[in-house]
């Protein structure tokens, strides 16, 4: 590691090194955003191995295009619009080669020990799965970047490429789906 | 207003502070406050990262992403260099094939000297300074061009010509002999060469 950067370097010191060819500094960056950015591939994509191609997609796009990055817009929002970018690409990707989407192969620990709260959570997961991928891409993408990254309307509105009244609307939109998707689901579980 | 109009609004509330009368309706009505509760936990619920985020081999996925960032740019490189190099390789190519023009005489290439000033006697005339042509003459023609293309210039010239002293003797009413084939005789200048042009037989064809 550089003697420049450490965990504590703030994001636009961090990204100006990065800019300048800075290995470590451009390692820190991507140490910082890898968890978010490959959560929020999961949720738009539904599947483990679409979610590190694009994940990995991000990043590499990272170190290309790093330069054109403005310091002070910061490297989260830039990162969360390519993701969505390489999440839709690789879901083209998909549809195209016809492949069956496989299923994760990883057992994954609960964190739950409690049986009860354990399947409880299993449902949730489920349902919420279930209720994502039961909204329209813009949709999902809007409430995600609002939610799990929490983008301001603006910054969710440049991600996308559509105006803020727009993703206002995509936002409430999204919402109402899927309270109306958990009442239901509610209904239907035990 | 009913409570699936202040739905909307309390779905706009979620994300800017929720105006007067919103708050005031969420805190009257027990449906609306139950719905914007339930908005809270969704929302809690979507933020929370899934399960397999966190089991994924991260140091791995770093690795991939510099091998695949490195592997993209030589690539750019490579594609750069072929393209220079095909780019060089087009101009060249034109340069060398391009069809040269004739001969041009030295003068048209010199930068025509500024105009010498004549000395001019007291008690004579000035004199008007010659001035050397701006306009390149025409390259002259190669001399095989030359000798190719006159003969045939003169034969067609000819041959216009009687093909129009023929129409002129037509219209003088004077026919042609039916039995003779031969309705013109052209001679040239190579007194070996005379061409004839022969009326169009229908009947017989050894005519």
């Amino acid at each position: 590691m550089d003697s420049q950067t450490s965990p504590e370097t703030p994001e636009a010191d961090l990204l100006r090194l990065a800019q300048k060819g800075g290995r470590d500094a451009l390692e820190q960056l991507i140490m910082r955003y890898e968890r978010r950015i490959l959560a929020l591939a999961l949720r738009l994509t539904g599947s483990l191995p679409d979610a590190q191609d694009a994940a990995q997609e991000t990043f590499v796009r990272l170190h290309l295009r790093i330069r054109e990055i403005a310091v002070e817009r910061g490297v989260g929002a830039w990162l969360c619009a390519v993701a969505v970018n390489a999440c839709r690409d690789v879901g083209r990707r998909r549809r195209r080669s016809r492949l069956v989407p496989m299923p994760p192969a990883v057992e994954v620990a609960d964190r739950f020990p409690d049986p009860e709260r354990r399947v409880s959570a299993r449902q949730s997961e489920a349902c919420l799965r279930a209720a994502l991928a039961s909204l329209p891409e813009k949709e999902r993408a809007a409430l995600l970047l609002r939610e799990m990254e929490g983008l301001s309307t603006a910054e969710v509105a440049r991600a996308l490429g559509s105006s803020e009244v727009t993703v206002r609307s995509q936002i409430s939109n999204a919402r109402k789906k899927l309270r109306g998707f958990f009442e239901r689901r509610g209904e239907v579980l035990p | 207003m009913n409570c699936p109009e202040w739905e909307a609004r309390v779905l706009r509330s979620l994300d800017d502070e929720a105006d007067a009368a919103t708050a005031a309706h969420l805190q009257e009505c027990p449906a609306c406050a139950a719905f914007a509760r339930e908005l809270t936990l969704d929302a809690r619920q979507v933020r929370v990262p899934p399960r397999e985020a966190a089991v994924i081999d991260y140091p791995a996925l770093r690795a991939a992403a510099w091998r695949e960032a490195g592997g993209r740019r030589r690539r750019q490189k490579i594609r750069a260099i072929l393209a220079a190099a095909a780019a060089v390789f087009l101009a060249s190519f034109l340069v060398l094939h391009r069809d040269r023009p004739g001969a041009v005489p030295h003068a048209a290439h010199r930068p025509s000297a500024p105009p010498a000033v004549p000395e001019v006697a007291r008690d004579q005339e000035p004199r008007v300074p010659v001035v050397a042509p701006t306009v390149p003459p025409r390259p002259a023609l190669r001399p095989d061009r030359a000798r190719r293309r006159i003969p045939d210039a003169d034969l067609d010239r000819q041959f216009a010509e009687y093909l129009r002293s023929v129409d002129e003797s037509r219209r003088a009413a004077k026919p042609l002999r039916e039995d003779s084939p031969v309705i013109a005789r052209i001679t040239t200048e190579n007194p070996r060469v005379t061409i004839l042009l022969l009326q169009e037989s229908k009947g017989n064809s050894h005519d």
